[in-house]
């Protein structure tokens, strides 16, 4: 598996978890435990994705003696979650099929976006606010991105979290969301533009 | 002639993550050279993907986070402890 070098910084908590230190062992679940849980959602559903995460953190207690580095910290608890869930899916004796890619909403509502020459229908208004910085802080809209994110279907959540947030390549997405990667890019784009939308109708009115 | 909608529906996220057949990426950095609408949308779309990347994931609540780590923590030192036939 591909994954990036060790920062500085995960060494560090890597060594002191390997000591025993309580403090290690608070800053991981801290900083993973619920990026985890939007991971096994995308997979069991948000119902079962808590018990999925409790389990994988047992699993990975068990493999944290022979844990290498080869692949980065992140990218080794998400596969171990992954694979946490899409065992439980299996038990269940569910069908693993996470290919489904939501909702079609977004392409219907874009498509009012165009005329049928397939030209804008305005052209996207300017932005008062498009830095990154900028925009995240103002209260309102850092509320109002939590509200969209929250009402992405969990696959599309996932895909956009794990590529945007977490930042792994899309190969690493593919092998724990177990999609195809022309699924993972679909699921990224609806994500993205949900986001997009809100963000345009923000910069409009003030309002999610 | 690649359309706006197209860009926008199909090629839009692809091209700005670097996922693009090279005519394909040709074909959209063409569309891109000429249409400033299209120019403003791929702006925006980049400006979200940094918002997303730096927005602060939301950390666990300490309450939540002591209890867990405290049983983890337990049951790493037990696996320890039996892993070097201690008792």
């Amino acid at each position: 598996m591909t994954g990036n070098p060790k920062s500085p910084t995960e060494a560090t908590l890597i060594q002191h978890l390997l000591a025993g230190e309580q403090s290690a062992f608070e800053a991981l679940v801290k900083m993973y435990h619920l990026p985890m849980k939007r991971v096994a959602a995308a997979i069991v559903g948000h119902g079962e994705a808590e018990e999925a995460v409790q389990e994988a953190w047992l699993a990975v207690i068990r493999h944290l003696p022979g844990f290498r580095g080869d692949a980065s910290l992140k990218t080794w608890l998400f596969t171990i979650v992954g694979n946490e869930a899409k065992s439980r899916l299996r038990k269940a004796r569910r069908e693993v099929s996470l290919e489904g890619i939501g909702d079609d909403g977004i392409l219907q509502l874009s498509n009012d976006r165009f005329d049928a020459t397939g030209h804008w229908l305005p052209a996207p208004a300017l932005w008062e606010h498009d830095s990154p910085e900028g925009l995240l802080s103002i209260e309102d809209f850092r509320r109002c991105l939590d509200k969209v994110l929250e009402r992405l279907p969990d696959n599309q959540r996932a895909a956009l979290a794990l590529c945007d947030m977490d930042g792994l390549p899309l190969a690493e997405i593919c092998n724990i969301l177990d999609v195809s990667a022309s699924n993972v890019r679909v699921l990224i784009h609806r994500a993205r533009l949900k986001v997009y939308d809100m963000v345009d109708h923000y910069e409009e009115t003030g309002t999610c | 002639m690649l359309s706006c909608r197209e860009l926008h529906q199909q090629h839009a996220s692809n091209y700005l993550d670097g996922c693009l057949p090279w005519r394909k990426r040709l074909a959209v950095g063409m569309h891109l050279a000429m249409c400033s609408a299209c120019r403003r949308f791929m702006h925006q779309l980049k400006s979200v993907k940094a918002v997303l990347r730096e927005r602060p994931d939301t950390a666990l609540p300490e309450s939540e986070a002591k209890p867990l780590a405290a049983r983890l923590h337990a049951t790493f030192r037990q696996q320890r402890k039996l892993s070097s036939g201690g008792l």
